[in-house]
């Protein structure tokens, strides 16, 4: 597990158990703030309307068992602040673990053994079909498919890995996010 | 079935080929708009539907593993609950499709088995839901999950059947499977 590119995997291991045990929703907030920064950092998107989408639907659910004190009551409906509080801190935490994910993975990884070389062969064979230009055409899309397994299967690629990585990461930035994400973990109980 | 090596070297590269098959179509699945975030296609299922018709279960297990964890790579949600979600329902449908097909094969279509397999699968991500995310109310959005599941999955079946009758390529992996 020396290999750079594992940097963020390493570190993103270490930074996991400070998010899936975080319940509470300030500290929450902070370390899904620190994920998006590193996430703008290393040059990637963040997808405003899918995000908002996911904390409204999953705090709307949640929203349906009431739980705690009354907030306001529409047309009979309920709204609890622990059911509130419930649907916010699961929605922000799946956000959160997403981008979490997307960083640990952010360098390719590369995963050891039989299987590590099966995976490259499989990313091989997938940049083959990303470059085919295949088009969801309804018509000939079965047809055109065909062409093109008889295609990639005729040139068995070398399994190298050729995808792009994101922004280096080295050990220092790598080792002061996981830090400064058990720091806002251990001081949840003062914010 | 005893494959030589050159046969199994050339049966690993089928099955890379049908997982990148997969990551493909889950990357176009991936950047279809949908009206509600957790809803899905099922697109990638079309190569683990093809993969019945002539992998050995070892093989077939191995595909919706590559499947599973290449989409979590492809997506960044290896180490989320998406991933959880993503492994729970293909392994459920996975499961049911594969007994269905070799049990019933000849008198099931892949209609038949794209239900049967969305069906374990959206189960699976119901019960999921209802432990990390939606609680007791993931209940209530059961209905309509499994409706559009149940939809996405009859025009997913007949592509594929289609698909199983008409492919060249498919018929060659066929009779070489015969051969062997």
């Amino acid at each position: 597990m020396t290999d750079r590119r594992n940097i963020p995997l390493i570190a993103g291991l270490c930074m996991l158990p400070a998010l899936v045990f975080q319940f509470d929703l300030l500290p929450l907030l902070l370390q899904l703030g620190l994920l998006i920064i590193i996430r703008l950092l290393q040059g990637g998107r963040i997808r405003v309307k899918t995000n908002l989408m996911m904390i409204v639907t999953i705090t709307a659910v949640n929203l349906l068992q009431a739980h705690g004190q009354v907030l306001y009551e529409i047309a009979g409906f309920e709204i609890t602040l622990g059911a509130l509080r419930i649907g916010l801190v699961r929605s922000l935490k799946l956000i959160a673990l997403i981008y979490l994910s997307q960083f640990m993975i952010s360098q390719r990884p590369a995963f050891p053994g039989r299987l590590g070389n099966l995976l490259s062969l499989q990313f091989s064979y997938y940049e083959g079909f990303l470059n085919s230009g295949l088009k969801v055409n309804p018509k000939q899309f079965i047809q055109r498919l065909d062409e093109l397994l008889f295609q990639l299967e005729e040139h068995r690629g070398d399994p190298g890995d050729r995808f792009q990585a994101a922004g280096s990461v080295g050990w220092i930035p790598a080792a002061a996010a996981a830090a400064a994400f058990w720091v806002i973990c251990a001081t949840a109980p003062l914010l | 079935m005893s494959l030589s090596s050159s046969g199994r070297a050339v049966r690993i590269h089928e099955i890379a080929m049908l997982g990148a098959f997969a990551l493909f179509l889950a990357t176009v699945e991936y950047v279809i708009p949908k009206p509600v975030p957790f809803m899905r296609i099922g697109l990638a299922n079309l190569p683990v539907m093809i993969g019945l018709t002539f992998l050995t279960t070892r093989e077939y297990a191995l595909l919706a593993f590559l499947k599973v964890f290449g989409q979590g790579i492809i997506h960044g949600t290896l180490f989320s609950y998406v991933f959880l979600f993503s492994l729970g329902g293909s392994a459920a449908s996975v499961v049911m499709m594969l007994i269905a097909y070799r049990l019933a094969g000849r008198h099931v279509t892949f209609v038949g088995i794209a239900v049967i397999g969305a069906f374990a699968s959206n189960m699976a991500q119901l019960f999921l839901a209802r432990v990390f995310l939606f609680g007791e109310g993931a209940w209530l959005i059961a209905p309509p999950f499994l409706i559009t599941g149940l939809i996405t999955a009859v025009v997913l079946g007949l592509f594929t059947q289609q698909f199983v009758l008409s492919s060249r390529w498919l018929a060659a992996k066929q009779e070489g499977v015969r051969r062997d």
